[in-house]
């Protein structure tokens, strides 16, 4: 049996798992989607009568994907349209057969995900986060998405600016924003939240950031000292002066955590939270494909390690294309919730 | 000149005058809220022009009409079918179907458009019963001014119907020489409408040359839907602008029968376009709206003057007759090779060359039962272009169907600003941005941790801050030459504003 990681080749991440997977004799390969279609073969076959075969060539061997049996889902890129098609429908054509194909391979693999790529997909979305993060007891920031001057004015009236952050869904490498809080210059732009939303957030006050890495039962949970950088108020600004180490979360929190990830249908995932003062965790965010390394070498949390003994076990557990006899079990992050 | 007029004979003014601008600046002064409105109006149709003119509203838009007859004299008392006439010229103009269109010089050609509205007279009133949409009072007033006093049954007029489903039009009497006067939107309710003097309403009756074609009418219902006069209000100067691109830019009035070219404003080899129906010329010699006017007016009726008026199909049977050139240009995008109709499933195949299609067999109609101002292709924008019809159709995405976006299909995208929303802020004048990117870089916390990053971001501020410089440069050199055009001093002026908030952003983050 093998694992398969979805991810380029040049990851620092995927280095280290693939490393970690290697450490334990585990049978390894990346597949970098974005050397689709020029550089790599897709072929899956389907018989009238029940036979598989669906193979997949990242490098010289074809890979028989029967044989793999956990997959991590690192980021993947997107399939390249080979420049020499020109025409725009035909590029758009090009690629949307790749991602049919694709994604009809991924639907297609009966095996265990990290993280499933349509939960994946799901579990990005910010607002989404909140609610479930709400029904799972989670306290949460008071959070305001609005393209609605008046209603992101009353909302700010209602604090006071100094009390209020906002922040956007996306990140262009072009104009990169940070979280920010409210500036009375900002106050007199505000008309211009009517041609794009904008995240509008309550302050948390803080003790200091968490970062809580979880990967399936394990929960990782590391205090990033923001207070005492030079930012205050979005932690990856000056995360080079930030203080990281490893600290124990109250059980409860801890429960409500996992709940989430069960909610959501993830094996791993990165959490952001506050630690206010007066003693109370305020989730902020979920990264379903955050980063860990940065949080692994400062605080010498074993993450690498815990997602490939993940990747592992269930690898080892076998293909159903080989043990049709054998029940099944139920490989979802529910079932590893429900066994806590 | 007739040195003494009788008060019941016709006024015959030679030269056109319309108060339009006298009563805009009235309401500006004495209006609560006008002001606002008119910035939003503005705002919106800034918006319809940068999106290239995406209409919410698609085919053509019926509005209807109440003609308020207020008459003193019985000739005041115009007759039913002077009133109809005038209709049919509205709905002619708007919808480019005035024969004298035709006398367009060849080099304006291109630019006139379909407005796409038309208008009947109301089959039922307010309270919903049945109407011929004329009401007629008798006055005792002897020529009313632009004070809107003949909107008010108190101050001897016909009180206006609800502006918000009825176009009003006041015919009577005007004094001074007025032909008539309009009301932008974004005034009350209550004077909402036109005002014509019934001598120049339709072409019958007491309709009197020069402006016995109903063009006044025509020109008064494009200030109501928010056109400017062509020259820009500005006397006679080079600076005024209607706000419109496509017209030029343009001196003063022209009145009369200009002859063609008329220069003005460094504006030749072609000149103004004095054939405009919103400039001054006479009734016989006012023949077009174009393409830009038409955005603007359309964006109004999105907008401002969303709750008025049904938008269907074109045409009524909606059938598209291509009877002055048989030959159409289909350009795909891509080369789909044949092309087929929603609700027809004949299917057309290209013989040869699979980029353009040729109807060999003239004239040809096409005929779509639904409505032909849209028509649904299963692929990717394409642009049917008419010979004769420089405008180009827009064709939305077949909304089932788009995988690879799975985005909603672009008449979601771009609505119609909704009546019953909060009246938005007019927004920033120059280049609205996301607020998050309007809000400038304030922070180079960063800096510490990521030391390249820093100096690369400066580099790259410092790079577009000289390629900013360098092109404020060679528009100074265009401007000093004279070869600055109204468009180009407009980016000139969107470009200075950017290199400013560039700067300032630089600033602060050096600053830290
Ligand atoms: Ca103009
Ligand atoms: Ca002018
Ligand atoms: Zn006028």
């Amino acid at each position: 049996m093998s694992v398969l990681i979805v991810a380029t080749e040049d990851d620092v991440h995927t280095r280290a798992v693939v490393e970690a997977l290697e450490t334990r004799g585990g049978q390894v390969a990346v597949a970098d989607l974005s050397r689709f279609p020029q550089q790599a073969d897709l072929s899956l076959h389907f018989t009238c009568c029940g036979q598989r075969d669906l193979s997949l060539s990242v490098g010289e061997e074809p890979l028989d994907l029967a044989d793999i049996g956990s997959i991590w889902w690192r980021r993947p890129q997107q399939p390249l349209v080979d420049p020499a098609i020109h025409r725009e429908t035909h590029r758009m054509f090009a690629a949307n057969e790749m991602q049919e194909a694709l994604s009809g391979l991924w639907h297609a693999l009966d095996v265990f995900w990290i993280n499933d790529p349509a939960r994946d997909h799901v579990a990005h979305r910010k607002v989404g986060q909140l609610r479930v993060a709400h029904e799972v007891s989670l306290r949460i920031p008071d959070t305001l998405i609005t393209n609605n001057p008046d209603r992101a004015r009353s909302f700010i009236d209602a604090r006071g600016y100094t009390q209020v952050i906002y922040k956007a869904f996306s990140a262009l490498p072009e104009e990169w924003r940070e979280t920010r809080l409210l500036r009375p210059e900002e106050l007199a732009l505000l008309d211009n939240v009517r041609y794009a939303p904008v995240i509008f957030q309550e302050y948390v006050e803080a003790v200091y950031d968490l970062r809580i890495t979880v990967v399936g039962e394990h929960v990782f949970a590391a205090a990033i000292h923001s207070q005492e950088t030079s930012y205050p108020v979005d932690f990856r600004m000056d995360m080079a002066n930030a203080r990281v180490e490893a600290v124990e979360l109250p059980e409860d929190v801890c429960d409500k955590l996992l709940a989430l990830m069960a909610r959501m249908g993830l094996v791993y995932g990165a959490i952001d939270m506050r630690l206010r003062p007066d003693g109370e965790y305020v989730f902020l965010e979920i990264n379903p494909a955050g980063q860990f390394l940065f949080i692994e070498q400062e605080t010498g949390q074993p993450i690498a390690a815990a997602i490939a003994e993940t990747l592992l076990a269930h690898d080892r557990e076998g293909s159903p294309e080989l043990t049709t006899t054998r029940a099944r079990p139920e490989r979802t992050a529910d079932d590893l919730a429900g066994r806590r | 000149m007739p040195t003494k007029q009788k008060d019941d004979e016709p006024t015959t003014p030679t030269t056109r005058t319309c108060a339009t601008d006298r009563v805009h600046e009235r309401l500006l002064r004495e209006c609560p809220g006008y002001a606002e409105r008119r910035a939003l109006s503005e705002d919106q149709a800034w918006r319809a022009d940068r999106t290239g003119g995406a209409a919410g509203r698609t085919g053509c838009t019926t509005i209807p009409v109440v003609v308020h007859v207020v008459h003193r004299t019985n000739a005041e008392n115009i007759s039913d079918a002077q009133v109809a006439s005038q209709i049919e010229i509205l709905t002619a103009d708007f919808r480019k179907q005035n024969a004298d269109v035709s006398t367009l010089p060849g080099a304006f050609a291109g630019l006139s458009g379909d407005a796409r509205v038309t208008f009947e007279l109301a089959s039922t009133d307010p309270d919903g019963n049945p109407t011929d949409g004329i009401t007629r009072t008798r006055t005792s007033v002897n020529g009313f001014t632009d004070d809107d006093a003949v909107k008010s049954a108190g101050s001897g007029g016909a009180d206006a119907w609800p502006a918000d489903q009825f176009l009003n039009v006041w015919v009577c009497r005007l004094a001074g020489g007025l032909l008539g006067y309009a009301q932008f939107p974004g005034g009350p309710a209550a004077t909402d409408g036109v005002v014509i003097t019934h001598t120049s309403c339709g072409n019958t009756g007491t309709a009197a040359p020069p402006f016995n074609l109903g063009r006044t009418a025509t020109h008064e219902v494009g200030h109501w839907l928010n056109l400017r006069h062509i020259w820009g209000d500005d006397g006679t100067g080079c600076n005024g602008t209607d706000f419109v691109d496509d017209t030029p830019n343009q001196g003063g009035a022209n009145v009369g029968k200009p002859a063609f070219p008329h220069v003005s404003c460094d504006n030749g080899p072609n000149g103004d376009l004095f054939m405009n129906y919103m400039d001054y010329v006479d009734d016989d010699t006012m023949v077009m709206f174009t393409n830009g006017q038409v955005t603007r007016m359309q964006a109004t009726l999105d907008g401002m003057r969303s709750s008025i008026g049904t938008s269907g199909p074109c045409d009524g049977g909606g059938t598209i007759k291509f009877v002055d050139d048989p030959i159409v240009t289909l350009k795909f995008n891509d080369d789909p090779g044949s092309l087929k109709f929603r609700d027809d499933p004949s299917t057309l195949k290209f013989r040869d060359d699979p980029g353009s299609l040729k109807f060999r067999d003239d004239p040809v109609t096409l005929k779509f039962s639904d409505d032909p101002g849209t028509l649904k292709f299963r692929d990717d924008p394409i642009t049917l272009k008419f010979r004769d019809d420089p405008g180009s159709l827009k064709f939305s995405d077949d909304p089932v169907k788009h995988p690879v976006l799975d985005k909603p299909p672009p008449q979601d995208v771009v609505k119609p600003p909704v009546a019953d929303l909060p009246i938005p802020g007019p927004g920033p004048v120059v280049q609205p941005a996301p607020f998050v990117l309007s809000t400038g870089h304030h922070s180079r916390a960063w800096e510490g941790s990521y030391e390249g990053a820093y100096q690369q971001t400066i580099a790259h501020y410092q790079a577009q801050l000289q390629e900013h410089e360098q092109m404020l440069n060679d528009y100074a050199a265009a401007e000093q030459a004279g070869q600055l055009t109204e468009q180009e001093r407009g980016e000139a002026d969107q470009l200075y504003a950017e290199y400013e908030q560039l700067s300032a952003e630089l600033a602060q983050l050096q600053e830290g």
